[in-house]
């Protein structure tokens, strides 16, 4: 008698885990709202120093055991070194995410931006080699004769590259977190150094003037990120 | 013992038409849902990153995901257009400065080699990239190419661009 019933229980409780598997496969293919949340905020350091064209720049943070929410329908949460042109249409950056086009997978990424050539974003070839492990990332110039310049991307020994035929410097430079569901865990996004470069080819590394920790907060539809509080030094951009 | 024996066929019968129960509601909201969300469920049978060898048809269903997921468009009636579909051989990229086609037009990019076929599907439409610095409005784009590993489906690369 008691073995019936148990058999009763186990057959319910299968017919019901069963009724409810399509409900939850149904969520995968739903398109991804943006980050809507105004009072969470995001570590980030850097942005511009008045009168300072950079030549790329350098930050150095951990990987840390971040969670995707929303991974299925393409959202992410990165921790990202961004260079970028005082005009808003160049860019590029470089950094370590959970979440990538519907995989559940920590991974390293570069991206950048251009008013020609579009823009383009890429998993590296690189595997993850698990939380607490930093890694140096890095963005600058380099000019070789008779050709077009290139913007470098790179961390630690993996390098690529990108052509920015007319441009080769900087004036924007941000270490800092992007995610896109507030149901995403952030632990923090803070590094442990952010430099500056004053001439091409990683020359003149220069730190931060004022490398404390800054937030911003972000809304959707357009991405727009706003700063909650400004670099004492420096200025935040737009 | 009559009343024991009596009392056991009655619970028997009680479990009985719960189960009958049960097993009905669960169809009809299987076949709820099935008939209600066909077309997405289809979706769910090709993921990126699955060990499958990913097939032509394949291929676009997971770049028609990506593609909405980078939808500038709010209204979803701008869902987005095919505009082709090429399948490399190998993808290679070169790690020399030197070996690449400086006079060219299209992104120089270099550092990652694959060797399996590429899946590139493109779709025309109102694309709008989901990353972008602090400060800035991302751009829109009508054109979005996506990179797909044909072993598994796991996305390589998105481009966009006019």
């Amino acid at each position: 008698m008691r073995i019936q019933k148990l058999l009763n229980v186990i057959i319910i409780v299968a017919l019901t885990l069963v009724c409810m598997t399509p409900l939850g496969v149904h969520a995968y293919g739903v398109s991804a709202e943006c980050y809507d949340d105004t009072t969470a905020t995001i570590h980030a350091n850097g942005v511009t120093v008045p009168g300072v064209t950079f030549y790329g720049g350098t930050s150095t943070f951990p990987e840390r055991a971040y969670t995707a929410y929303d991974y299925s329908t393409g959202g992410f949460v990165v921790n990202s070194l961004w260079n970028a042109h005082s005009d808003g249409l160049y860019w590029e950056e470089i950094g370590f995410g959970r979440g990538w086009h519907g995989q559940d997978i920590n991974h390293f990424y570069w991206a950048y931006n251009h008013p020609v050539n579009g823009y383009f974003e890429m998993k590296i070839n690189k595997n993850p080699e698990g939380v607490g492990t930093s890694h140096t990332y890095s963005i600058y110039p380099l000019h070789l004769e008779g050709y077009q310049h290139f913007w470098y991307v790179r961390v630690d020994s993996f390098n690529t590259y990108v052509g920015m035929p007319d441009l080769y410097t900087s004036d924007y430079l941000c270490t800092g977190g992007e995610m896109t569901s507030s149901q995403s865990t952030f632990s923090s996004t803070t590094s442990s150094s952010l430099q500056y470069y004053t001439s091409r080819n990683q020359g003149g590394a220069t730190n931060w003037p004022n490398d404390n920790n800054k937030t911003f907060c972000v809304s959707k539809t357009p991405l727009n990120w706003s700063w909650v509080s400004y670099p004492t030094s420096g200025s935040a951009w737009k | 013992m009559k009343f024991e024996k009596e009392r056991t066929g009655a619970m028997r019968k009680k479990y009985s038409l719960i189960l009958i129960l049960i097993t009905v509601v669960c169809i009809i909201t299987l076949a709820a849902v099935f008939i209600s969300t066909g077309l997405d469920v289809r979706a769910t049978d090709v993921k990126p990153g699955s060990s499958a060898i990913i097939d032509r048809d394949d291929a676009i269903e997971i770049a028609e995901q990506v593609a909405n997921w980078n939808n500038a468009g709010q209204d979803k009636a701008q869902s987005p257009a095919l505009d082709g579909v090429t399948e490399l051989t190998v993808a290679q990229y070169t790690d020399e400065v030197s070996e690449l086609e400086i006079t060219s037009s299209e992104p120089l990019l270099s550092g990652d080699t694959t060797d399996s076929a590429v899946w590139v599907v493109s779709f025309t439409g109102s694309f709008s990239p989901r990353r972008c610095p602090v400060g800035t409005e991302p751009p829109v784009y009508s054109i979005i190419e996506i990179s797909l590993d044909s072993r598994d489906g796991s996305v390589i690369s998105v481009r966009m661009h006019d």
